[in-house]
């Protein structure tokens, strides 16, 4: 049995009602507003940074998935730096937005994969073809395994991914990639929240690491 | 309705309105909170299925059997297996249960949790993916249960606010009851002034009608002392204070004719023999201050007797009324005494008459029976003759056995008198208290047993029986009826409960029984007067003022007590057709007592000319002779 009758729910009631009605007002990606924000919190050059990134951000209809991610994977990890959570946030584990991720010009993988995953959306990715992939990496044998993030792009439903790794600069199909093994992956596609048709959720109490990005970068007109 | 019935209602719907309001966006919210709740666990059991199935499976018959025996086991309502292209390879479903909430209520407050969706995978090959729905029952029935609880809290505290705001409403409108009460008596012509409540508005209304309340007042007194004045310049001889003759004769008339008045009494004559030579001797101005300092100590002299009065009988003569009195020698000796001790140059040669007055009396025989009688006052003082008393003598014994035959044979009854209204409508009769002595075989009227009964204590009991006799006579002909009460009755409290208890028992009869309080009481003892017509006046009898004519100046102080009428003397109305000032003054007394909203009534009218008149004046109605059929009283 739920329990819902607990203390302040009574506030969380209103404050999601009126979350929600901020989300859904900022909802739709505006990369005018993305930019003008940069330039207010970060400065001219951040605001510079993101001039370029969307020069670079290929158009939707022009050219193919390939090209795209080809462009997307090949601008993050030229432009941004590997850095660990830990110094970068003095937090152990942070998911930043895209323009946090630009703002720092650094991040760790996961960071990386938030940053081409929203680009390539933009660009006009499908979704669906599109996985945030946790994965065991093993560079060798002998070495001791570490976790890893990477995104993994189907061209079909069934068939092989390619990956984008920010530890190699090249895509390559995932059998090329004996070093990784993937342990769970994920993307938007069934989160509720997304279109704002559902009920929002309660910020304060119970809102997943993936939710919580997807919501600030929706804040900050990228989805 | 009453103000306070709407005041309640409004109270009522607003309170009922906000529980409502709070009642409705409360369980929407456990709505919102709930389904959210269903959602995130469905999404959380989905993702933590995938994962542990993306472990071990390795094929999509492996994932079907392990989503198999996890719905096995489960509590889940449907699990959907999908290939990766969202083709439908498995569903697992049971039938929700039936929630105990009513239709109405889910329909109201519907709970739609989204599925948990999460996709799976074997190594880099998707397998597509597994949706989860949750049973919302539970949800409904927490839900229902919650509304129910929510209802029973609401309810109480609804209750405690509209009881809290009932008693704050009673509270503030407590002055409306005194707005009221004071807005009835000025519409019943009764002038009450109310200290003002806090509340702004009442107190503006109060304050109005205080100020109506005073100026009316001060009209009604400026307008008694008007009429005083008048009263007194046309009834009181200016050099002595006493009454005009005509005036002296007609109170006397009245004395003599009235029943509920002593039978006999005397009627001294006091004549100054040398006024003419005192004239000449020592000037008229003198003469004049003579007669004045005369006249003060006759009225000092007979200050302690009751209801004595008056009267110049011409320049040399004057007229002593003295009610009840059969033996005035001492009297007569005490007065003689200190009107020589005033005028010290014994320049007054002084003579006294005196003759014995009874029911059957008439004027010019008894003045010069007093005429007739003057003796010239002696150096010892007067020595005059008492004259034989008119009436037979019965001894203090007699009297008493009378008296208490007649209360345990019940001998009382009500001669009745009826009183015209204008139109020839009739007004309440008036009822005079006799007794059919079975002792002496004779019918005894009021003024002939009361002063024994006053002797005896027995009025208050007198006085009980006669409203007995009154109640019975309203219960069998059912018309008003009109009743006087010894001053006993007015005064003394315990007779006065006895008296409000016997009407507390008849209150259907008591509100055809009017009172009629003598002057004398009304006027000489006004807390008394006062609270007996708090009392009486609240339970439905109607109380007047009977024998007006001494206090007619002071009308004004019966403001306020919710008087219904006040009855002329017929000392006052006697000769109206005669003299011009005593019109005006009675129209006066008319409007006067109009504007205190009391009627006006002349008693003892015997010609019908002057009924006619007196109608004219603004009388409301007329008693005595002149509208007594036969001159008899219905018995």
């Amino acid at each position: 049995m739920m329990r819902w009758r607990r203390s302040g729910w009574w506030m969380g009631a209103w404050l999601s009602a009126l979350c929600l009605v901020v989300l859904v007002g900022t909802a739709a990606p505006n990369l005018d507003r993305l930019q003008q924000l940069a330039k207010s919190r970060y400065g001219d050059e951040v605001a510079h940074f993101v001039g370029e990134w969307r020069a670079m951000l290929p158009s939707a209809d022009g050219s193919s998935d390939l090209q795209k991610i080809e462009r997307i994977n090949r601008f993050f990890n030229q432009r941004i730096r590997w850095v660990e959570d830990a110094v970068l946030w003095q937090q152990d584990d942070y998911w930043a937005t895209l323009l946090e991720t630009m703002a720092k010009g650094a991040g760790d993988c996961e960071d990386f994969v938030i940053a081409k995953y929203a680009s390539l959306l933009l660009a006009g990715v499908p979704e669906s073809k599109l996985r945030l992939t946790y994965v065991r990496r093993q560079p060798r044998p002998d070495a001791p395994p570490e976790a890893h993030m990477i995104l993994a792009y189907y061209a079909e439903p069934a068939g092989e991914p390619l990956i984008l790794d920010n530890l190699d600069a090249d895509i390559k199909p995932a059998s090329q990639r004996p070093d990784l093994t993937p342990v769970y992956s994920f993307n938007a596609t069934h989160l509720w929240f997304r279109g704002g048709q559902a009920s929002g959720s309660d910020p304060t109490a119970r809102i997943s690491r993936w939710r919580d990005v997807l919501a600030r970068l929706q804040a900050e007109f990228t989805l | 309705m009453s103000l306070v019935k709407r005041l309640w209602i409004v109270v009522g719907l607003i309170i009922l309105a906000s529980v409502l309001a709070a009642g409705i966006i409360n369980i929407r919210s456990a709505q919102r909170y709930l389904e959210n709740d269903i959602e995130v666990k469905n999404l959380d059991t989905a993702t933590a299925l995938a994962i542990s199935i993306s472990q071990s499976a390795t094929d999509a018959m492996t994932v079907e059997l392990l989503v198999n025996s996890q719905f096995d086991l489960g509590h889940y309502q449907r699990i959907d297996y999908l290939a990766p292209d969202g083709k439908l390879l498995l569903r697992r479903e049971r039938n929700p249960d039936s929630p105990s909430a009513p239709a109405w209520f889910m329909r109201l407050f519907p709970i739609e949790p989204a599925a948990g969706v999460a996709v799976i995978q074997s190594g880099w090959k998707q397998l597509g993916s597994i949706q989860l729905h949750s049973d919302p029952s539970f949800a409904y029935d927490s839900l229902w249960r919650s509304t129910w609880v929510l209802a029973e809290l609401f309810l109480l505290g609804g209750a405690c606010i509209g009881l809290l705001g009932m008693v704050y409403i009673r509270r503030e409108l407590r002055p409306l009851h005194r707005v009221v009460e004071q807005a009835e008596a000025l519409a019943e012509r009764r002038y009450l002034e109310i200290q003002p409540p806090r509340t702004r508005e009442f107190r503006l209304i109060i304050e109005a009608m205080n100020r109506l309340t005073h100026k009316t007042k001060s009209l009604l007194s400026d307008e008694s002392a008007r009429l005083d004045k008048l009263k007194t310049e046309h009834e009181d001889d200016p050099h002595t204070g006493f009454m005009v003759r005509e005036v002296f004769l007609r109170k006397v008339e009245d004395e003599i004719e009235r029943e509920d008045t002593d039978e006999q009494g005397l009627l001294l004559q006091v004549h100054v023999a040398n006024l003419e030579e005192l004239n000449r001797e020592i000037g008229r101005l003198q003469a004049d201050r003579l007669i004045g300092l005369l006249a003060q100590q006759v009225r000092q002299a007979l200050a302690a007797q009751p209801r004595v009065c008056c009267g110049r009988l011409g320049a040399s003569d004057f007229g002593i009324l003295l009610p009840g009195l059969t033996d005035g020698t001492r009297l007569l000796q005490q007065l003689h005494a200190s009107i020589l001790q005033a005028e010290q140059g014994h320049l007054l040669h002084l003579s006294y008459g005196v003759a014995c007055y009874g029911p059957q009396s008439g004027m010019p025989e008894l003045l010069s029976a007093c005429d007739q009688s003057l003796t010239v006052a002696s150096a010892d003082g007067p020595v005059l003759p008492m004259p034989e008393s008119v009436m037979s003598a019965r001894s203090a014994t007699d009297w008493q056995r009378i008296l208490q035959v007649a209360l345990h044979q019940h001998e009382f009854h009500l001669a009745r008198y009826p009183v015209r209204g204008r139109n020839n409508s009739d007004l309440p009769t008036e009822a005079l208290a006799r007794i059919r002595s079975s002792v002496c075989g004779e019918t005894l009227v009021a003024g002939a047993f009361l002063p024994w009964a006053r002797r005896q204590g027995l009025v208050g009991q007198v006085d009980l029986e006669i409203l007995t006799q009154a109640l019975a006579s309203v219960d069998r002909h059912g018309h008003d009826i009109c009743i006087n009460l010894g001053y006993e009755s007015v005064r003394d409290a315990g007779q006065l409960d006895r008296i409000a208890e016997v009407l507390t028992q008849h209150k259907s009869q008591a509100t055809h029984l009017y009172f009629d309080v003598a002057e004398d009481i009304a006027f000489e003892y006004p807390e008394s007067f006062h609270r007996f017509c708090g009392r009486i006046l609240p339970l439905g009898c109607k109380v007047g003022v009977e024998h007006l004519d001494h206090h007619v100046g002071h009308l004004a102080r019966l403001h306020g007590l919710g008087l219904q009428y006040v009855k002329l003397s017929r000392a006052l109305v006697k000769d109206v057709g005669q003299e011009r000032a005593a019109q005006t003054l009675l129209r006066g007394l008319c409007t006067i007592a109009h504007t205190m909203g009391m009627q006006v009534i002349a008693e003892g009218v015997s010609r019908s000319e002057d009924a006619a008149l007196l109608f004219e004046l603004g009388f409301d109605g007329v008693a005595g002779a002149a509208v007594t059929t036969g001159g008899a009283p219905t018995p």
